[in-house]
């Protein structure tokens, strides 16, 4: 039998590249910030005259080495020399972030102060999920064929928008967190062992 | 019929004359062709769309590769395909599918921590690479624990090879499909954008060079291989290389890319049968 990988690597790999995650979200109906690429930080400048970017690595996660800039001066501050410059454009939020998780059929969500810097931050406020929410984390989840993972989402302007996806968070702020994770887990190992081949292709999102 | 070649800005900055030649023999033979290097570009990632009946994926840059991911994810036509392509720039997932092939690498190691390796230098020169370098770049050559401490802390992890001596010259293997081609050339920071010497292809080499191709499901494709006194070893595979030193190329890669496109030729990243367990961890918790 070959084993087992929750999440599957190839999803897994599309997530953790934002380039790609923005797209597979996008194609999928998610709403996401407009998304540029380069490969040098300065070919933005022309474009902050209409907004201003959140910079970010392209391949990290948790919010690490996140850059507003909104003037073309503020470009000399972001620190990338390698590989390609993500960009997408900042809405300034409404008011705090919002973590929602995915475990299995279940979707929790706290409300978050961006960046956080203590564990009490990073643990949020619970929220209550309304069917939207549940039906944009749904979307995400469907988008990436994945069973655990978490996005961010702001709201501005009273508009959505989805800004980070990550396969298998921490799941801070969750009630019962490790028994949720246990259970899918163990109920992941029933499946694979009865199906034998237990490494599911993402699908190509239509 | 479109064709989308996904290229790279090359050092020195003049069009590859081997692409060009490609260009024209698939222009003459009815296909529209278009080459783009990401680097040059500003690109709205969220809004890139598959416009092209076979995307042709030459360039090894993150940013081309990144592209790639987004194209494949809305089910692009590639070659060679997109996870042949990240499964061979990943040195770590490289070496291990190259192994499970039964192709001879050298023994190889993957850490993010160098301090780990000084039991293994005691015994053995090593040769640590970026796992997901190019053109061999950042790479070491450590025979001691001295040399091995004056390595800078790596950002992401490194492959770490057995460093196995050689003739001090790279044996590079050019492959267009099941025809396979080798130059000579001497290793050096900036050897890559230098032609070899043709030389002749043992029957070894050439069933090493077509297992690779097998392995990873690759069409267009280089190997370097260390000629050692235990016989040829793999230690770097590209796909779609610059086949430099290679006479007359261009019509081989052109009928390639033509019958790939037109579904005479199909590739595919095969699976690997799961291999017998054994600790892959080296004594980590024991220092």
């Amino acid at each position: 039998m070959r084993p087992a990988i929750l999440n599957p690597y190839v999803v897994a790999l599309r997530c953790r590249d934002k380039i790609i995650a923005t797209r597979v979200l996008q194609r999928a109906g998610v709403p996401v910030p407009q998304t540029f690429v380069a490969a040098e930080v300065g070919r933005l400048a022309p474009l902050l005259s209409s907004g201003g970017f959140g910079i970010k690595p392209y391949r990290e996660t948790g919010g690490h080495g996140v850059v507003v800039v909104r003037k073309p001066e503020d470009l000399a501050g972001v620190g990338y020399t390698e590989g390609p410059v993500f960009a997408q454009r900042y809405h300034e939020p409404d008011g705090r972030d919002r973590k929602m998780y995915f475990i299995g059929d279940d979707v929790f969500g706290v409300k978050r102060v961006w960046p956080p810097k203590t564990y009490g931050d990073k643990l949020g406020e619970p929220i209550s999920v309304t069917p939207a929410l549940r039906e944009l984390v749904l979307r995400c989840g469907h988008a990436f064929e994945m069973d655990l993972f978490d996005v961010d989402e702001i709201v501005s302007g009273c508009r959505p928008y989805v800004v980070d996806i990550s396969s298998f968070p921490g799941f801070k702020g969750v009630p019962d967190a490790p028994v949720r994770l246990a259970g899918l887990i163990h109920s992941t190992c029933i499946k694979a062992l009865s199906a034998g081949s237990p490494m599911p292709s993402p699908r190509v999102p239509a | 019929m479109k064709l989308h070649f996904m290229v790279v800005r090359r050092v020195p900055p003049v069009p590859s004359p081997v692409l060009l030649e490609v260009f024209a023999i698939l222009q003459k033979r009815g296909f529209e062709v278009q080459a783009e290097i990401a680097e040059e570009s500003l690109l709205r990632s969220d809004a890139l769309a598959v416009r092209s009946d076979l995307y042709v994926l030459k360039s090894h840059t993150e940013l081309s590769l990144s592209l790639a991911g987004v194209l494949h994810a809305q089910g692009a036509f590639m070659l060679n395909p997109y996870l042949s392509c990240t499964g061979t720039q990943d040195k770590i997932v490289a070496s291990h599918r190259l192994r499970a092939a039964g192709i001879p690498v050298p023994a190889t190691w993957v850490t993010a921590d160098l301090s780990l390796l000084r039991p293994i230098v005691d015994t053995t020169p090593l040769i640590i690479k970026p796992h997901r370098g190019h053109r061999g770049a950042g790479i070491y050559i450590v025979s001691n624990r001295r040399e091995l401490a004056a390595v800078p802390p790596p950002a992401s992890p490194v492959v770490i090879q057995e460093h196995i001596p050689g003739t001090g010259e790279d044996l590079k293997v050019y492959v267009v499909g099941d025809q396979v081609f080798a130059v000579r050339k001497p290793f050096s920071a900036d050897s890559f954008a230098r032609p070899g010497r043709p030389c002749r292809v043992s029957s070894d080499v050439h069933q090493i060079a077509l297992r690779c191709g097998e392995a990873f499901g690759l069409g267009l494709y280089g190997i370097d291989l260390v000629e050692s006194p235990d016989g040829p070893v793999v230690v770097d595979l590209n796909y779609f290389p610059g086949y430099k030193g290679v006479s007359n190329v261009a019509p081989l890669i052109a009928d390639y890319i033509h019958d790939y496109a037109e579904g005479r030729i199909s590739l595919e990243l095969p699976s690997l049968a799961a291999a017998p367990y054994e600790p892959a961890f080296e004594n980590t918790l024991a220092r």
